[in-house]
C-alpha cells in the first residue's frame, strides 16, 4: 500500500540535492564531466560520491535466469483468467442491488413469511436458497444505520463461508461463486471501514479480522486439497488477494485508537 | 525513470486490459518490469533461490490485487512496494530462523571472465551495502539495482523526495567509506 505524506517538508542538504540532480542528469545521458562542471565549488566533494553512485548503478542490477523468467511468465498467464474473477470494489453495484431488494421487500413481507423461516438454513443447491438470498437483500435494504449495515454484510460473508464449508463437507463440492462472494463482501466492508474509521465500528473491524482468518484457513485448505486444479488456483489467488487484510484491519484499528 | 507520455498511455491501457483478464496484456506488463523487480529483490536478499521465489510472489500478489490497483503514472513503484514489503517479511523470518546459506546469484550467459568479475564486484557492493542502515539499503536497492528515479523511490518508500535525496547522499557516502576501507 503506497503511503503519501504530502504535507511533510524535509529540509534537504544542498550537497544531497546537487548529488541527486547530477545522478539524474547522468542517467538522462549527460556525461559526468559536463555535470560536475556545473558545480565547480562542489567538485571535490561531488566527484567521489558520483563515482561510487555510478559504480553501484553499473554493478548492482542482476538479471533473472532466462528459464526462470520464461517459466514464471507462462505460469502467470495461466493464472490471469482466474485472477480476473476476483472481486472488484464496486459500491455502485451494491446500491443497485439494494434498490432491487427494496422492490422485492414488500412481496417477501406480505406473501412468503413461512417459507423464509424454512429457507434460513438452506444451502446453495436447495430450491429455497434464492428465497434466503432475497431475504438477506431485503434485510439489508431495511437497515439504514451504517455500522449495522457493515455488521450485517459480515453476517452474509460468514454465511457464505458456512455454506461453502457445508457443501464441501457434505458433497465434496467447491462452491467457487460463494468463495468469491464471501471474499468480495469482506473486502468491500474492509474498504468501508478504512474510509470511515469510526471508533464506534471497532467491534466490527475485530469481527472482520476473525472472520478473515477463518476464510483464509478454509482457502488454505482448498488450495491444498481441492480436487480440481482450477479450484486450487482460485483458492490460491484468493489467498493472495486477501494477504493484506489483517494488516489493513490492524491499521484501521490503530487509526480508530483501538490498538489491536 | 519517468516514461514518455505515449509509454504511460500504453502501460495504462495494458493495465486496464489485464484487469479485465487479458493474459497477454499481463504478460506484456510482466516483460516490462520483471527484470527490475528481480534486480531489486536479488540485491536485497543476495541468493538466487530466494530472489526467484520472492519475484514470483510479487507478481502473483500483484495479479491477485490488480483489480484494486489505481493507475498513478506507472506500475513499477507499486510492484516494488509489494517487493519491498515481501523482502522485509522475508528478512525478518530469516533473522528468526538464523543465517541463510549464501547460494550464488547467476546471470545470463556471457563472457565467463567478465561475468566472474562483475559477480565479484556485485558481491562486494552487496556486502558493503549490507552494513548500511535499513533505509539506506532500501535507497541503494531502489535507485541503483531497480533503477528508479528519486520521485519513484520516494513513492515506494512513502517519504518525501527531499528525504530520499538526503538518504541517498548518506548512503553513497557510507558505501564509499566501506568500499574504500575494504581496500578496493
Amino acid at each position: 500500500m503506497l503511503r503519501w505524506k504530502p504535507f511533510r517538508r524535509d529540509p534537504v542538504d544542498p550537497v544531497a540535492h546537487v548529488l541527486a540532480e547530477c545522478l539524474e542528469r547522468i542517467e538522462a545521458g549527460e556525461s559526468p564531466d559536463e555535470v560536475v562542471a556545473r558545480y565547480p565549488d562542489l567538485r571535490q566533494e561531488l566527484e567521489p560520491l558520483l563515482a561510487t553512485g555510478l559504480h553501484a548503478r553499473a554493478v548492482a542490477p542482476e538479471q533473472p535466469d532466462p528459464d526462470f523468467r520464461r517459466r514464471l511468465r507462462y505460469r502467470l498467464e495461466g493464472a490471469v483468467p482466474v485472477a480476473a474473477r476476483l472481486p472488484r470494489p464496486a459500491f455502485g453495484l451494491w446500491r443497485a442491488r439494494l434498490a432491487s431488494a427494496a422492490v422485492t421487500l414488500l412481496f417477501l413481507l406480505l406473501v412468503a413469511g413461512g417459507a423464509i423461516r424454512v429457507s434460513a438454513g438452506s444451502l446453495p443447491d436447495s430450491p429455497l436458497y434464492p428465497l434466503k438470498r432475497a431475504t438477506e437483500d431485503a434485510h439489508l435494504a431495511l437497515t439504514p444505520d451504517l455500522a449495522r449495515r457493515f455488521w450485517l454484510r459480515l453476517d452474509f460473508a460468514e454465511r457464505r463461508l458456512v455454506e461453502a464449508h457445508a457443501l464441501w463437507a457434505r458433497k465434496g463440492v467447491v462452491w467457487e461463486g460463494g468463495l468469491l462472494e464471501m471474499v468480495g463482501i469482506t473486502e468491500a466492508v474492509l474498504e468501508e471501514y478504512e474510509v470511515f474509521a469510526d471508533p464506534g465500528m471497532a467491534e466490527g473491524v475485530r469481527r472482520l479480522r476473525a472472520l478473515g482468518e477463518r476464510q483464509r484457513a478454509f482457502l488454505e485448505f482448498l488450495a491444498r486439497e481441492a480436487p480440481s486444479r482450477r479450484a486450487r488456483w482460485l483458492a490460491a489467488m484468493l489467498l493472495h488477494y486477501t494477504a493484506d487484510w489483517d494488516s489493513r484491519a490492524k491499521a484501521v484499528l490503530e487509526r480508530m485508537g483501538s490498538g489491536r | 525513470m519517468a516514461g514518455s507520455a505515449a509509454g504511460e498511455f500504453d502501460e495504462a491501457e495494458l493495465v486496464r486490459r489485464a484487469q479485465q483478464g487479458d493474459a497477454q496484456a499481463f504478460g506484456a506488463l510482466y516483460d516490462q518490469h520483471v527484470d527490475r523487480v528481480y534486480a531489486y529483490i536479488a540485491h536485497r536478499v543476495g541468493n538466487r533461490a530466494d530472489a526467484e521465489d520472492l519475484t514470483q510472489e510479487v507478481f502473483l500478489r500483484a495479479l491477485a490485487s490488480l483489480s484494486r490497483f489505481r493507475w498513478r503514472g506507472s506500475l513499477l513503484p507499486w510492484l516494488l512496494t509489494i517487493a519491498r514489503n515481501l523482502v522485509t517479511d522475508h528478512q525478518r523470518r530469516r533473522r528468526r530462523e538464523g543465517a541463510w546459506p549464501a547460494a550464488p546469484l547467476t546471470a545470463p550467459a556471457e563472457d565467463p571472465v567478465e561475468l566472474a568479475e562483475r559477480r565479484r564486484q556485485r558481491e562486494r557492493l552487496r556486502a558493503a551495502a549490507a552494513e548500511l542502515t535499513e533505509l539506506q539499503q532500501q535507497v541503494i536497492a531502489l535507485r541503483f539495482a531497480a533503477g528508479l528515479s528519486i520521485a519513484e523511490t520516494a513513492r515506494v518508500m512513502g517519504r518525501s523526495e527531499n528525504a530520499v535525496k538526503n538518504l541517498q547522499h548518506k548512503a553513497i557516502a557510507a558505501l564509499r567509506r566501506r568500499l574504500k576501507g575494504e581496500g578496493g
